[in-house]
């Protein structure tokens, strides 16, 4: 019964694919198969790495934009099925597939902006006084750090600051030798795993250096590996 | 002494930390820390005028040991109240993120289902206005961030999706909702298999709970 039921899965699927071919003659099959899957990889690891990195990533605009791009034309495609008046097991079922892949990227998705959005909310004031982090937030990343900036700010006042002698009344002073903004503590250590073999040794600092070998998982602070993940050499997993 | 009383708010934040509902506002607290501060800049005041003019901090070790002592202590309460106060807005905005609505301060009480919901983080008594006035202005800086992305979701669950279906049982009236296999009634305590994307918000707002 189970075997009888998978055959007819995968036969449903060589379906599809068929029919996408027959539809779309001009494209080549093959091909938008592995792009899609490497983008939809791509967009796994970018996940991963925003989750784990202690730091706020450059955001990814263009896989993004395409990734979004494909979730508008995907919907696009379960109305077209749900209006139609085909309402066969078939192009149920068609629709059914088509759903539960949109809802995993959705999700995907998702996590990443949000892992994103707590590291904002967390360093807003380290991003607001630098440019160069500012530059890693998209736009409307970017018009949200300042919005909510100036909800929290004007909290504050209310409740306490402006009551405050004028000396003490800045969010971002540093006298007293204590830094009052929150930066990402790029000393966390992170596990990672090395893609290329890098080129050199990684300084880890006391005289201690170590070797990145293909394929090897270490766990090391992200400051010393910063470099080989923007390289691509080692992934965070 | 200087300090106790920031002490004690950040006993009390070191209780919200623990607790599901946000506790009531230490207003008296919070304004004789402010107080306190203001005090202590006026001791430094007076000791730099009793100086004259010419004071010099490197002439008059005792003095100057007294001016960085109270600094010290006004810093310190400066950040004890920034340390409530942000803990506090962190909070709210959690709340938000949740569904929650400004606007539903004060309504809660009334509705027959809220006994029924309590996980739901019960609302308002003690809060300062101010507070409730954050809640608001976050509310529409995440309204319009949501609306940047509509086609995402982002309140969504933040649960990986394993089926498009799910069984749910309903846990008050929630009236009618439309899914693309047609209109549902949803009473209190029946049961439904309807698709997750559906029923998320009502998920996130109590009126409905997800079975496994």
């Amino acid at each position: 019964m189970g075997d009888e039921r998978d055959l007819e899965i995968d036969d449903l699927i060589n379906n599809l694919d068929k029919e996408y071919h027959s539809a779309h003659p001009a494209t080549n099959g093959s091909y938008l198969t592995i792009q899609k899957s490497r983008e939809l990889n791509s967009l796994i690891q970018l996940w991963t790495h925003e989750r784990t990195c202690p730091d706020i990533l450059p955001y990814a605009h263009e896989l993004l934009d395409t990734i979004l791009d494909r979730v508008r034309g995907q919907i696009e495609v379960i109305e077209e099925y749900t209006t139609s008046a085909d309402s066969s097991g078939n192009a149920k079922l068609k629709v059914l597939f088509v759903e539960t892949e949109l809802e995993r990227v959705k999700f995907l998705v998702r996590g990443y902006l949000r892992a994103r959005i707590h590291k904002i909310d967390n360093y807003y004031m380290h991003i607001l006084n630098n440019p160069d982090v500012q530059r890693k937030l998209s736009q409307s990343e970017l018009r949200y750090t300042k919005r909510r900036a100036n909800q929290l700010k004007r909290y504050y006042n209310l409740r306490f600051l402006s009551s405050l002698p004028q000396l003490l009344q800045r969010l971002d002073d540093t006298a007293g030798g204590l830094q009052m903004v929150d930066e990402p503590d790029l000393d966390e250590v992170v596990f990672i795993r090395v893609l290329r073999d890098a080129p050199g040794e990684v300084d880890l600092g006391n005289d201690d250096k170590i070797e990145l070998r293909k394929g090897n998982i270490y766990v090391l602070p992200y400051r010393v590996i910063r470099q080989y993940v923007d390289d691509g050499d080692v992934q965070l997993v | 002494m200087y300090g106790d009383l920031a002490v004690k708010l950040v006993q009390d934040s070191k209780r919200t930390l623990s607790l599901d509902v946000l506790p009531s506002y230490q207003t008296d607290l919070v304004n004789a820390i402010i107080r306190e501060i203001r005090d202590l800049q006026r001791d430094v005041k007076i000791l730099i005028d009793q100086r004259g003019p010419n004071y010099r901090a490197s002439q008059d070790r005792r003095v100057s040991c007294a001016i960085f002592v109270l600094q010290i202590c006004m810093r310190r309460n400066k950040r004890c109240l920034l340390a409530y106060h942000r803990l506090r807005a962190r909070r709210l905005e959690t709340l938000v993120w949740s569904g929650f609505e400004a606007s539903s301060i004060g309504s809660e009480e009334d509705s027959e289902g809220a006994t029924a919901l309590t996980e739901r983080p019960s609302v308002a008594s003690g809060w300062h206005p101010d507070e409730e006035e954050y809640l608001r202005g976050y509310g529409d800086v995440l309204a319009e961030l949501k609306g940047e992305w509509t086609d995402i979701d982002l309140t969504g669950s933040m649960e990986p999706p394993r089926d498009l279906f799910i069984d749910v049982r309903v846990l008050k009236d929630a009236g009618e909702i439309q899914t693309e296999y047609g209109l549902i009634t949803l009473t209190k305590n029946s049961q439904f298999y309807v698709r997750q994307g559906d029923v998320e918000q009502l998920i996130q707002q109590g009126y409905i709970q997800k079975l496994r």
